[in-house]
């Protein structure tokens, strides 16, 4: 989970850096009386807030709160904005970039330092590569004043500075290893008019999978756009029903073709055959892990309360340990609660398929419901291609029937 | 010949106790392979569908002797001592079923492991299947074994589910498989496409590899790097390597990889998206499936032209 710069200032201050004085702002009514310049920054979870106008020099609270109702309830750079933080301003002399991450090719976690804070580090990449140090930290050892001296080598800010400088990358170290943190970076580090170390910046990612053993916790955000009414109905079905996943992941998306799929991976590969074959699906989710029938009914009258369906795709890859009957059962109720007169595709196996053909067979014929069954004798994304197919004929059919009714 | 595993090696599941530890269990013996021991700390002396159960690895080697790989299945706070204890009693390799471990904790066993010279699989893998010799993890159980055939493909997978499912594409074209292999898809990977792909080199019995990918992480232009550099320097590799990259959806909603941050583009640079990854593996010599069952035919296609 991405921190936000005012979240990820508290970890900073945990571990003893020293970071700009700012106030976090929650309505307008909360700034109180001021005078001189100070920072507005608002705060997101995206980058590049600073070129899009999100931070800005306010010179007195009444310019503050003007500022500040322009942002706060307001979406900016795709968030709803809840918080701005009215920053002091620093006496700036230079600024630093300290950054630290996991290298994915080589394993190991890499510290990057360059004297060129201050613009966007890709910037510096681009432009002046020979101004980024990075240095492979051993992370049995931690990090080393050898590590140190290699990075702030041929920086020149002077004896005083560089020892400040190697005590922030010491306690950056702390945050980075103590908090579980993926990434943090802190741009600018300022070297202030009198020779102190601030950081005014934060960018700090920390690994969800280790929130258990992380005391400080922040509260959960979604990503940016607010929950449509199913996706929040599906999100719900794992809700007191822990066998299995239903609906966790759920998205409304504007085509025809409804999707419930299984897997991981398959749910991906399935997402991208209909795209290739030229189909568009109506929603993503996924069941997996031998879930209920009744969470797999739940989900399935989320998927089908979608108006304007051209078909339904029911698949996932061969299944290791899922009852196929138990789980297509919980689709076929609803099918046949709704009796849809487009094509469903459904390709699945695994544990029960036999018995879930011959089940669906039957609802086929009781009640002249579209159904395609498959096992793993058609390859999962061959009956992508199918669906497709069959939608667009179901599609072609509907527009014939209704120019024929109209003549 | 095969890769990692045969019929010779000898197993030990850590935390075979739990759930997904026996099922394994059974699973495992079923399909041949030489589970010799188990290890849960605190329940050593019992028993898991005949398999001894152990306090610790020591323990087990002491009674049953030689293990070669160690199939890690314990929740995820644990996994990195249930490692470190692996790493420490001389097993050299280890494929790490379970799934969440903290990255900081991965990151540790990694250097320890590189150290000591030992492979991980894993972690977030399905699993080891050396087809008609053995298997470890949840990869190809119960009924789904139906999916496999033996022979010379190699498959290398990110999705633990999927690497069954491209067996089964690979069986329904008549192409067997030698060995799969589910790498897992965390951030750092014990082990990534090139890692495996050298293995592949070496095994005569693999005569081409089909690769499963996903967006994010640079497994995928790490192999494409290392497979131009061997051509540059004149050592070309030479089996046919066809891939599926999953993601065209998932970039078209514009769900990206923004994990890393402005600092991933340092190191990472554009590396990550599926269209860079595709890029990157074609200018490599690999061959591309642009949906997933298309790598049975391409791959057909490959190993026809080379037998002519």
């Amino acid at each position: 989970m991405k921190l936000k710069e005012f979240e990820g200032k508290q970890l900073f201050q945990k571990v003893g850096i020293i970071v700009s004085k700012g106030t976090v702002i929650r309505s307008v009514s909360e700034i109180q009386e001021f005078s001189g310049s100070r920072l507005l920054k608002v705060q997101t979870i995206a980058g590049g807030r600073g070129k899009a106008g999100g931070i800005i020099l306010v010179n007195n609270s009444k310019e503050a709160k003007e500022k500040a109702a322009e942002f706060l309830g307001q979406e900016f750079l795709g968030e709803k904005i809840t918080e701005i933080v009215l920053d002091e301003k620093i006496d700036i002399k230079k600024e630093l970039y300290l950054g630290l991450l996991f290298n994915t090719k080589k394993r190991v976690p890499v510290f990057i330092f360059s004297t060129e804070g201050g613009v966007e580090i890709e910037e510096l990449q681009l432009n002046s590569p020979e101004k980024i140090k990075l240095q492979e930290i051993d992370i049995l050892t931690g990090l080393t004043d050898e590590d140190c001296d290699i990075l702030l080598d041929g920086s020149s800010l002077g004896s005083d500075v560089t020892l400040q400088l190697k005590v922030v990358m010491n306690q950056l170290w702390k945050c980075f290893t103590e908090f579980d943190c993926k990434m943090l970076e802190v741009n600018p580090l300022v070297i202030t008019g009198d020779d102190k170390l601030v950081a005014v910046d934060s960018v700090i990612v920390l690994d969800d999978d280790a929130n258990y053993r992380r005391e400080i916790k922040f509260p959960k955000r979604l990503d940016g756009r607010e929950k449509t009414a199913r996706e929040i109905a599906a999100n719900k079905i794992d809700e007191n029903d822990p066998k299995g996943v239903a609906g966790k992941t759920y998205l409304d998306l504007d085509g025809d073709i409804g999707v419930l799929t299984s897997g991981g991976g398959a749910s991906m590969t399935l997402m991208d055959a209909l795209l290739e074959f030229g189909g568009k699906a109506a929603n993503f989710t996924e069941y997996s892990g031998d879930p209920t029938r009744e969470k797999v009914q739940k989900l399935t009258r989320v998927v089908l309360g979608k108006e304007n369906l051209s078909g339904l795709l029911v698949a996932g890859a061969i299944a290791n340990f899922t009852n196929i009957k138990e789980t297509l059962t919980g689709v076929a109720d609803i099918l046949v609660e709704k009796k849809p007169d487009y094509p469903i595709v459904i390709r699945r196996a695994g544990p029960y398929d036999q018995e879930a053909k011959i089940m669906l067979a039957n609802v086929k014929k009781e009640h002249g419901l579209d159904i395609h069954y498959f096992d793993e004798k058609i390859p999962m994304t061959k009956a992508a291609e199918m669906m497709v197919e069959l939608s667009n004929k179901y599609k072609q059919e509907k527009i014939a029937k209704s120019v024929g009714a109209e003549q | 010949m095969s890769i990692l595993i045969d019929e010779n090696t000898k197993f030990i599941i850590q935390g075979i106790t739990g759930k997904q530890g026996t099922r394994s269990t059974i699973d495992m013996l079923a399909s041949g392979s030489k589970l010799v021991a188990g290890v849960t700390p605190g329940k050593g002396g019992q028993q898991v569908e005949g398999v001894p159960v152990f306090n610790s690895i020591k323990e087990a080697q002491e009674i049953v002797g030689e293990i070669n790989c160690s199939v890690v299945m314990v929740p995820p706070r644990f996994a990195k001592g249930a490692v470190v204890e692996a790493i420490e009693a001389g097993i050299l390799l280890i494929n790490i079923i379970t799934e969440n471990i903290p990255i900081h904790d991965m990151a540790e066993c990694l250097k320890l492991a590189k150290e000591k010279n030992v492979r991980i699989i894993g972690a977030t893998s399905a699993g080891i299947y050396s087809v008609g010799k053995s298997k470890c993890g949840p990869v190809a159980s119960g009924k789904s074994k139906i999916a496999l055939s033996k022979g010379s493909v190699g498959i290398i997978s990110r999705s633990g589910g999927m690497s069954c499912e491209t067996a089964l594409v690979l069986t329904q074209a008549e192409l067997g498989q030698s060995t799969i292999v589910s790498i897992g898809s965390d951030v750092l990977m014990g082990s990534t496409f090139k890692e495996i792909v050298e293995l592949f080199e070496n095994d005569s019995e693999t005569k081409g590899i089909v690769l499963f990918g996903e967006i994010g992480g640079t497994s995928e232009e790490d192999l494409a790097e290392w497979l131009l550099k061997r051509r540059e320097l004149g050592n070309l590799f030479t089996k046919p390597i066809v891939a599926f990259i999953s993601g065209k959806f998932a970039e078209n909603l514009g769900v990206q990889n923004v994990s890393l941050g402005h600092a991933g583009a340092i190191i990472e640079g554009t590396k990550g998206t599926r269209e860079g990854k595709v890029k990157a593996l074609k200018e490599a010599g690999v061959i591309i499936a642009e949906y997933h069952h298309k790598v049975a035919e391409l791959m057909k296609k490959e190993l026809e032209l080379k037998n002519n």
